[in-house]
């Protein structure tokens, strides 16, 4: 039996609000999603799994009834889903408003329940939040019940506002597909494995995003993580050095920008040395491409010991010797802010 | 450095003189008006140069009083002097049209460059402001004493800013201030952008919260008709009962008319669809109504003015005219007879319509619809009329009717109430959208760091310039205190220095400002204070050159002072008018070099 799991779709979201391309995300959501269930009928796969936050809010009746008829495309596949934290299982929830098509099933109920498919000879276990939060763990009491078939679990949480799922809760289960964690992440080799978002929905999802492809044959389950989202969050550090100019900087990031592909979105960082005389504008990068974040942290470019030894005796060799010592612990950000900001200040007045 | 010695051309009323001066102390002596001061001025014009003004003031600068009066091309002169073991000779000629000035050192032959500061090197840096702030001590030049202790205070404020070193620190400071004001900018803009991300979800939900609301009003109009709706089909409901109730009752003793009645049944129930189809069929019954009754009005009206007149006729007086009166009984008799007539047409209309409406129910079916009073009192008629059977059909079929309409509109009700659901979930969705909006935290975050870092800045600069300055004013003062100790014999040892660097002094147990003290002590004081100054800000230690300082001082200050001279060590050159200062050297077997001018 040959299954696809997705999780944390979050049909509805607004990602980067206030970004030139933030409405052309809303919709790519949903054609990813649409792009899935493609998918899944091309490849004739047997069994959908979605692990909850389909929606990134309550859904409307009419969003449901969509999603609905993108499940009546795939009449062949099976489709099992729950409410997660986000869409949850309200008393009039759309979820529960409409009919659904005769090959969708859904868990409506916060009561753990068994859902059996005959045509797939397949148990799958679970529940709907019916809240926003749930801290205790029903899933420690979810077994499979021991009759032929696979056992399936699909879950949804993680942390401790919503239920902290541990490694062995997906025990004894052919395979737990989880949801909630928007970072893919894999707990159990073959297992036990998070989705990740099926887009990225903010700047922090850097790296992949997808879904879960999986097969079980024989009792043995394997899978396998395939990223379909049409765009990444990526981090561009930026190594910059005493002699770079704006311009220069600005050309280096957009040739980067260029290499790694103007689709994706980019949080811009500025590392190494700067000419002490100078300020980078980070302003001038966020109209290089998609960035949604620049940040400099280079250093003023100093031989703070050889500065130090040269001004001995001066306010200037004082003013340094004032920092000496704070300047070793990398958290101390604000010391070392005042250092070179002072010290230029300093040297720029020198008469 | 020491000045060894000196050759005036021409300078002022000197002229071709030459001076000796040795190390230790040199008094120079000389009866006013010998050119004492002069000789200073001469020295000080060697060192940096005798300053042109332009315009009026040309008249009083340095130049123009000591242009010599006779062969002013002679207006020149020489100093050699000895600085880290190396003799040197400046050469200067002031002269206007002809200036020249050179600097040799005579040790090694180096020619040196005076415009390029080689001279200022060979000072330690020191420049003429601070010369003339230090190591040249004159009297104070103010007459009062008043005025006295403001020039000593100020001068002591203007040394407060020179004693911080070679960095304009209220200039970084400023700029520091500059750069945090420039952070706060950003951070205000960040702060702008996250209203704005605000904002535009708010226009959103005022967008479907006024959608909502359309929708609202709308469903309040489908329930009220819905609510008509249901009243109505109760009434209908009501009535169908009573005549099911009669129906029953005649049921019984018309059982042989049966037979006829289902024919008619059939009939006025096809009649019946087809009025309901249409039901503008009552409109025009009660038009028809209104009608006979005009008529039927009219007529016995007629009928009325008829006899009236007649009678008026009949009781007329004989006077009138006999022709007026045939008249007026015509009139009446047409009056009665229209009258009559009328009220033969009403009743032969009505036997007809009743006719027609038995024969062609079609030729009414072609209206609007009718009000159910109407209706209702058409069937209350037609029960009169006995009609029950018709009526019954009619009320079932007005029932299916206002049933389908009313189902219609509790579908349309549930319709609106789903759709104004969604629309709360969407504003729902939309608060919970802007609540969560990814906080900006970070970016601002990164603004209050530079911030913290530019304060800090800020901050520590202003105390280690504070240290600097306490450090500086406090060897200042414990200097000032030793020199003040010795020139007074242990009478004021003591020095506080406040935050303005206003200058008191202790005496016993009391704290004593300067406007209170003798202007002797006046004088002692700034004295020790500019032989402290120049102490600190003169890494070369230069000779000392003290124009008639000691006038006030008493014979005891003056001896203490010239052994805290002789001790000191260095050159010293005292001008003076007096004799005492030589004879008073001479006691103490202290040697001196004097020069008579």
């Amino acid at each position: 039996m040959r299954f696809i799991h997705i999780a944390d779709v979050h049909l509805g979201a607004v990602p980067d609000l206030g970004c030139p391309w933030s409405a052309s995300r809303e919709k790519e959501i949903w054609g990813t999603f649409q792009r899935v269930i493609g998918l899944v009928k091309k490849e004739k796969i047997e069994l959908l799994l979605i692990a909850g936050d389909l929606f990134h809010r309550q859904p409307l009746v009419r969003e449901v009834r969509e999603v609905n008829y993108l499940f009546s495309t795939i009449p062949d596949t099976q489709v099992v889903w729950m409410a997660g934290n986000h869409d949850y299982m309200k008393k009039d929830s759309a979820y529960r408003r409409i009919t659904w098509s005769s090959n969708v099933h859904g868990f409506f109920n916060r009561k753990p329940e068994e859902i059996y498919l005959p045509e797939l000879k397949t148990w799958v276990y679970g529940f709907s939040y019916e809240s926003r939060e749930i801290r205790e763990n029903p899933y420690e009491k979810v077994r499979p019940n021991g009759k032929p078939g696979y056992h399936i679990l699909l879950a949804h949480g993680g942390d401790e506002k919503h239920i902290p799922i541990r490694k062995e809760d997906g025990a004894g289960f052919d395979y737990a597909a989880l949801g909630h964690i928007h970072k893919h992440g894999v707990l159990v080799p073959d297992q036990m494995a998070y989705a990740g978002a099926l887009e990225p929905l903010d700047k922090s999802h850097t790296g992949d995003h997808g879904l879960i492809y999986g097969k079980i044959e024989e009792g043995k389950t394997k899978i396998r993580f395939v990223p379909v989202a049409c765009r990444s969050y990526l981090d561009a550090d930026v190594l910059c050095d005493p002699s770079m100019t704006q311009l220069e900087l600005e050309h280096k990031v957009k040739e980067e920008i260029d290499q790694r592909g103007r689709h994706n979105i980019y949080k811009i960082k500025l590392k190494g040395y700067r000419n002490p005389d100078m300020d980078f504008s980070t302003e001038a990068l966020y109209g290089l491409g998609q960035v949604v974040e620049a940040e400099d942290s280079t250093l003023p470019y100093y031989d703070l010991e050889k500065l130090k030894r040269q001004q001995e005796g001066t306010l200037i060799g004082e003013y340094i010797r004032c920092f000496e010592g704070k300047l070793a612990d990398k958290n101390n950000q604000v010391e070392r802010k005042a250092l070179f900001y002072g010290l230029r200040a300093l040297m720029e007045t020198e008469l | 450095m020491k000045i060894t010695y000196l050759w005036i051309q021409r300078f002022g009323k000197l002229k071709d003189r030459e001076i000796v001066l040795k190390d230790g102390i040199n008094v120079i002596y000389g009866p006013n008006e010998s050119g004492k001061s002069t000789l200073h001025s001469f020295i000080r014009g060697m060192l940096f140069g005798l300053p042109r003004y332009r315009g009026r003031a040309s008249k009083t600068d340095p130049y123009t009083r000591y242009e010599p009066w006779e062969r002013p091309a002679d207006y020149a002169g020489s100093m050699n002097f000895e600085a880290g073991g190396k003799n040197f000779r400046i050469d200067r000629n002031f002269y206007k049209n002809d200036i020249r000035e050179s600097l040799v050192c005579e040790t090694d032959g180096e020619q040196l460059s005076l415009a390029q500061g080689d001279l200022e090197m060979l000072l330690g840096g020191i420049s003429e402001s601070v010369y003339d702030n230090t190591v040249s001590v004159g009297q104070l030049r103010s007459e009062t004493d008043e005025g006295m202790v403001w020039e000593l205070q100020n001068y002591m404020a203007n040394y407060e800013g020179a004693g911080s070193g070679e960095v304009d620190v209220q200039e970084a400071v400023r700029r520091l201030k500059g750069k945090k004001k420039e952070w706060e900018a950003r951070r205000e803009k960040l702060e702008k952008k996250a209203a704005l991300r605000e904002e535009l979800i708010e226009n959103r939900i005022a967008y479907i919260r006024q959608e909502k609301g359309k929708l609202e009003k709308q469903l309040e109009n489908i329930r009220m008709e819905r609510e008509k709706q249901e009243e109505f089909l109760e009434r209908l409901h009501r009535e169908w009962e009573d005549t099911e109730r009669l129906k029953r009752q005649k049921a019984q003793g018309q059982e042989l008319k049966r037979q006829g009645e289902k024919q008619r049944e059939t009939r006025r129930w096809k009649r019946e669809q087809e009025n309901l189809r249409n039901a503008g069929w009552q409109e025009e019954k009660l038009e028809q109504g209104k009608r006979r009754l005009i008529y039927m009005v009219s007529a016995v009206v007629g009928i009325l003015a008829g006899i009236i007149t007649f009678m008026t006729a009949s009781g007329m007086e004989e006077a009138a005219a006999l022709s007026w009166r045939v008249f007026v009984r015509i009139l009446g008799c047409l009056l009665m007879a229209g009258g009559v007539f009328g009220i033969v047409f009403v009743f032969d209309m009505i036997s007809h319509h009743r006719h027609e409406e038995e024969e062609q129910p079609q030729d009414e079916s072609v209206r609007q619809e009718g009000s159910r009073k109407e209706k209702e009192s058409r069937m209350e008629k037609e029960s009169r009329a006995g009609e029950e059977y018709g009526q019954q059909d009619c009320i079932r079929a007005g029932l299916e009717n206002a049933k389908e309409k009313l189902s219609c509109l509790r579908g349309r009700e549930e319709e609106l109430c789903q759709q104004i659901e969604e629309k709360s979930t969407e504003v729902q969705n939309l608060t919970e959208n802007k609540e969560d909006l990814p906080s900006l935290t970070d970016e601002v975050h990164a603004c209050d760091l530079e911030m913290k870092g530019l304060e800090l800045a800020i901050e520590t600069l202003g105390k280690l310039s504070e240290n600097m300055r306490r450090r500086i004013g406090h060897r200042l003062q414990s200097r000032m205190e030793s020199i003040l100790d010795a020139v007074t014999e242990g009478k004021y040892n003591r020095i506080v220095i406040d935050e303005n660097m206003k200058v008191y002094l202790w005496e016993w147990n009391r704290q004593v400002a300067l406007y209170q003290l003798s202007r002797g002590t006046v004088e002692q004081v700034y004295f020790a204070l500019r032989m402290t100054v120049s102490e600190i800000l003169c890494e070369e230690s230069l000779p000392v050159l003290l124009d008639d300082v000691f006038a006030m001082y008493d014979e005891k200050r003056l001896g203490q002072t010239l052994r805290w001279l002789a001790v000191r060590g260095g050159q010293i050159v005292i001008f003076t008018c007096h004799k005492r200062e030589m004879q008073m050297l001479e006691q103490m077997g202290i040697p001196c070099n004097v020069i008579e001018m």
